[in-house]
């Protein structure tokens, strides 16, 4: 065979083997982890490749493993900023919480636009938050919003929470209402419902509350949150009534023995302000134990430390 | 890599193997230099009662029109350019869009047009062309149209495909598209919808991916029909769900603010859609927060908490359930579907959750609660039957959406790309490793599911059946998917429970039984309803001998036979509640019961039937009655006419002093 031809050949051939088996073996998370390792083994070890084996890692919940390829992927390219972001997340999993801010402020220093130092912001936020600097965290996340006006619903709500954690409750329904108008997230409206209670103003609540009872099937949450009106407002009664009612309808909704935390949460809510203490105990108990978020945790603990008081 | 030993390689192999590359070369290629003006053809996107959208690509400037109208032939209406969105590449926009309308990595020169329809008939077919000017773009061909959705809360049947992890754009993609078309051609029918779970553009989602491999592909299907889709692993290499920017997000028109029902999530990453009385919730498992406190696990639960449909079904990419390509009980985000998503969709009242992600088929029992890690069987099947209406029969929930009163879960990631198996799911009744695609049609109450695979065989069947009130508790020892069986026998228990205050004697005390006594046990269908026992003999319970509390005195047993052999027919009152039905029994020593040919109830008998029991257990009868409710398993047996309770007395040994068996059948209050 002619020497260029064969070349020819065998270059098309390569090519087709080298496709033909990328589209084919990439859909199992070990056998791709086999085939990075491979490649990155074979001369390819490229920031690229050491991260996309990070990722299979991480999937597995092989975090150490994650982490090395990702120092390495940041070696060979300490901009890569998809690496960075990933390794800062896994830091802050591990609870180094002083790499995981480090590692996000580099983010920002290599974020370009607008967007991505807004969305850099965050992630340091987030980190802050975790690390227990919420105070910190808040400039970051004001800073967010200052160079990305419109945001998106998951900065509202950090934002919103880290309000509350430094006891600025009453700047949270603003922020909230603004996100809920900016990007229609029913979510950011019902936690503008919330921060609403949480501010005594019922009167503002209370007629988007009774609408959503009228128009929902499953009605819980609602009635845990008239609930929390009727009481800021003395009716006592009325409150108690939507208490116990919210309690027979969590019943029929959380499984017995394996319950979604946010309806363990809401029932050990409806719990403590109906004084059974006890019961409300045990739910935070539960939640804690199956390592419930303390967004979830708080404010049943503040609900219980208020009527302990009482 | 293995070397190539380049002197084996033959003249012709090499010539085969340079066809074959050339062939692929050109499939890929022709896309791209395609004469027809659409870079991609008009494909339809979010549709309501009243609105739709019509999506399609150029490489030059054109006047965008659209006409529309009911008759294929007279196209009566008209969108202009004024009402069409038209979007560019970043490079070429002029700096007035912003980041969220400009394509992300389109080919420069590429024009995306999005026409929207609004003040549309509901449950209505229009038909469409696509128009540069006076010029028609699109043939006059009755496959370009589309049908509005029913009003949300009406009842109207729905058939819609589900596909997931086919975008490999290659021969087996094809087949299992045009399997289906075929199989619907050939029914008659027409798909109300497409959903896909994700993974339509391998390797990385990327616009040219996009375009070859699923919009090319399924042209003609897309022309009329809309795809609702979920983002996969793959398409996130290059969309993100947080900023829902890049190619994923190009293709396709979601709700954000729920334009099609549901509560606004304020995200194209996951939402949700009505269908008349079908409720849709799609779910992005892959790069948001899968935990509660996550925005999307709140939207999830509110939306859920305002539905009212009739129907429930969510679907997203990666399976909380698997053992295909990938093991959900070693994944991180599959594990966190399962821990942290199931739990709010099942007190939801889902009623069916499609995946992909793993390339497999995998169609689960009737679960509930089943939200540990690793997934185990043991109590969360609430029927663990095939499903299949010409079989097991259909999965029967309470009518409406019931918190936790059963879920199917299907993975369907064996659309197209290479299927493989790690092992077996316990809680899963049906399982292939081949390509295909699942059918599903909602009429009324009757939900069916079919997987039809690449070849256009049906492989699987299995119903959902809503009515009544319906109360299940969980099996305690399922159908194994591993043995192909239920566990051979009920285990061993070793006494029964106090009485509680009667209703209703279904088979009173001293009732008449036909009874069996020898020395070789009854032929084996003995207890089955289809046995006729007329040669048998006929008494009044209880039976046995020795301590004077027998009607029935059966003193040939002693010395020479430990078994007698019980049968009575009987029917249950109209409108009974399972649930209270049970076994009230005195006995000395041990029994096994059957309702028409079922072993319901085993006490002290370890194991065996008949002759071959083993391991009896020594029990007196002090004249006492025991109480032994039905179980999910002694209800599933039981007949709507009439049925037969058989019962086998066992002595502890044949020179014992005594033997009794004295069943009832009861209805408690």
């Amino acid at each position: 065979m002619h020497k260029k031809l064969f070349r020819l050949h065998l270059f098309s051939a390569l090519l087709f083997v080298m496709f033909a088996s990328h589209a084919t073996s990439h859909h199992d998370t070990k056998a791709l982890i086999e085939q990075l390792t491979k490649r990155i083994n074979s001369g390819e070890s490229t920031a690229e490749n050491y991260y996309k084996r990070a990722i299979e890692y991480r999937v597995l919940g092989q975090l150490e493993e994650a982490e090395n390829d990702l120092k390495i992927a940041l070696k060979h390219n300490a901009n890569f900023t998809l690496a960075r972001r990933e390794i800062t997340r896994i830091l802050s999993k591990k609870s180094r919480h002083k790499l995981a801010i480090l590692s996000a402020e580099q983010v920002i220093t290599n974020a370009i636009t607008q967007r991505e130092k807004s969305s850099a912001m965050i992630l340091l936020a987030q980190m802050l938050f975790n690390a227990g600097e919420p105070l910190e965290a808040i400039k970051y996340s004001s800073t967010a919003f200052k160079l990305n006006p419109n945001g998106k619903v998951e900065w509202y709500l950090l934002h919103a929470r880290l309000l509350g954690e430094i006891k600025r409750n009453n700047e949270r329904p603003e922020i909230l209402r603004t996100g809920y108008q900016l990007t229609g997230s029913i979510v950011l409206r019902n936690a503008w419902i919330d921060s609403l209670l949480d501010c005594k103003q019922y009167e503002t609540a209370l007629p988007i509350i009774e609408k959503e009872l009228i128009s929902s099937r499953l009605k819980s949450s609602w009635k845990l949150r008239r609930a929390k009106a009727y009481i800021g407002t003395g009716k006592i009664n009325a409150a108690m009534n939507d208490l116990r009612t919210c309690l027979k309808e969590l019943d029929q909704r959380i499984h017995p023995k394996n319950p979604a935390m946010t309806l363990i949460a809401d029932r050990g809510l409806a719990n403590a302000l109906l004084g059974n203490i006890g019961t409300a105990k045990n739910d935070l108990a539960r939640l804690i134990h199956i390592g419930a978020d303390k967004w979830i945790t708080i404010p049943l603990e503040q609900a219980i430390n208020l009527i302990e008081d009482q | 890599m293995r070397s190539i030993n380049v002197k084996k390689i033959t003249p012709n192999t090499m010539r085969k193997l340079h066809i074959i590359v050339i062939f692929w070369f050109l499939s890929i290629s022709l896309g791209q230099t395609d004469d027809n003006i659409f870079s991609r053809s008009p494909y339809l996107q979010l549709a309501t009662d009243s609105s739709i959208h019509i999506v399609w690509r150029t490489k030059v400037k054109i006047n965008p029109i659209i006409r529309y109208g009911k008759d294929v032939d007279d196209l009566n209406e008209k969108i202009g350019s004024e009402f069409i969105l038209e979007r560019r590449t970043a490079d070429e926009s002029d700096g007035s869009i912003n980041d969220a309308l400009s394509l992300f990595d389109a080919p420069k020169g590429t024009r995306q047009f999005e026409a929207r329809i609004s003040n549309l008939n509901s449950n209505s077919i229009y038909y469409y062309s696509v128009f540069d000017g006076e010029k028609r773009l699109t043939p006059k061909d009755s496959s370009y149209h589309f049908k509005t959705h029913p009003k949300p809360g009406t009842k109207s049947p729905l058939y819609f495909w589900v596909v997931g992890d086919s975008g490999t754009g290659g021969e087996n993609q094809a087949k299992v598209h045009s399997a289906m078309r075929k199989y619907n051609q050939f029914k008659n029918l027409e798909l109300n919808l497409y959903i896909h779970v994700g993974d339509m553009a391998y390797t990385s989602g990327t616009d040219g991916e996009f375009s070859e491999r699923f919009f090319k592909m399924y042209e003609p299907t897309l022309r009329n029909t809309v795809c609702w889709a979920a983002m996969g692993n793959h398409e996130g290499k290059t969309s993100k769900g947080e900023n829902g920017i890049g190619p994923y997000y190009d293709a396709y028109i979601c709700p954000k603010v729920a334009e099609a029902g549901g509560l606004p999530s304020g995200k194209e990453a996951y939402y949700s859609f009505d269908y008349g009385k079908v409720h849709f919730i799609v779910l992005d498992s892959h790069d948001l927060d899968r935990r509660p406190t996550g925005a999307m696990a709140q939207w999830l639960k509110a939306d859920l908490e305002k539905t009212k449909a009739e129907w429930l079904i969510a679907y997203f990419h990666h399976p909380p359930y698997t053992k295909g390509s990938h093991d959900s009980d070693k994944e991180e985000q599959l594990i966190e579907m399962r821990e942290h998503i199931m739990p709010l969709l099942e007190s939801g009242g889902v009623d069916i959750v499609f995946t992909g992600h793993s390339h497999i088929y995998e169609r689960s029992m009737l679960i509930n609660g089943a939200y540990a890690t690793p997934t185990v069987s043991e109590g969360v099947i609430l029927d663990d039957g095939d499903g299949n209406p010409n079989g097991d029969g259909p999965y029967i929930k309470s009518a409406g959406l019931v918190p936790h009163n059963g879920t199917v879960q299907v993975v369907a990631g064996h659309g197209g790309t290479k299927v493989s198996r790690k092992g077996t799911m316990p809680i899963m009744r049906s399982i292939f490793v081949e390509n295909g695609s699942v059918l599903v049609s909602i009429s009324d109450n009757v939900l069916t599911g079919t997987m039809l695979n690449l070849d256009g065989f049906i492989r699987d069947t299995f119903a959902i059946k809503k009515e009544g009130t319906v109360i299940h508790s969980p099996i305690e020892d399922p159908w194994n998917p591993v043995t192909g069986q239920k566990p051979i026998k009920k285990k061993s228990i070793s006494g029964g429970m106090k009485v509680p205050p009667v209703a209703k004697m279904i088979i009173g005390k001293n009732s008449q039984w036909a009874y069996f006594l020898d020395a070789e046990a009854p032929p084996e269908n003995w207890n089955t309803l289809a046995f006729n026992h007329s040669s048998w003999k006929k008494g009044e319970s209880g039976f046995g001998f020795g301590d004077n509390d027998d009607r029935t005195v059966l003193d040939s047993m002693k010395n020479k036979y430990t078994t007698l052999y019980l049968r009575r027919s009987f029917a249950l009152p109209e409108g009974v509640d399972y649930k209270k039905i049970g076994l009230v029994v005195s006995y000395d020593d041990a029994f096994i019961a059957y309702i028409n040919g079922n072993e319901i109830l085993r006490v002290g008998i370890e194991s065996g039937n008949g002759k071959k029991v083993r391991n009896v257990s020594s029990h007196e009868a002090k004249n006492t009655f025991e109480y032994f409710p039905f179980d999910t398993n002694a209800i599933k047996a039981l007949e709507g006419g009439v049925n037969i309770l058989a019962i086998e007395g066992h002595n502890h040994e044949k020179k014992s002093s005594d033997f009794t068996i004295h069943p009832t059948l009861i209805l408690k209050k």
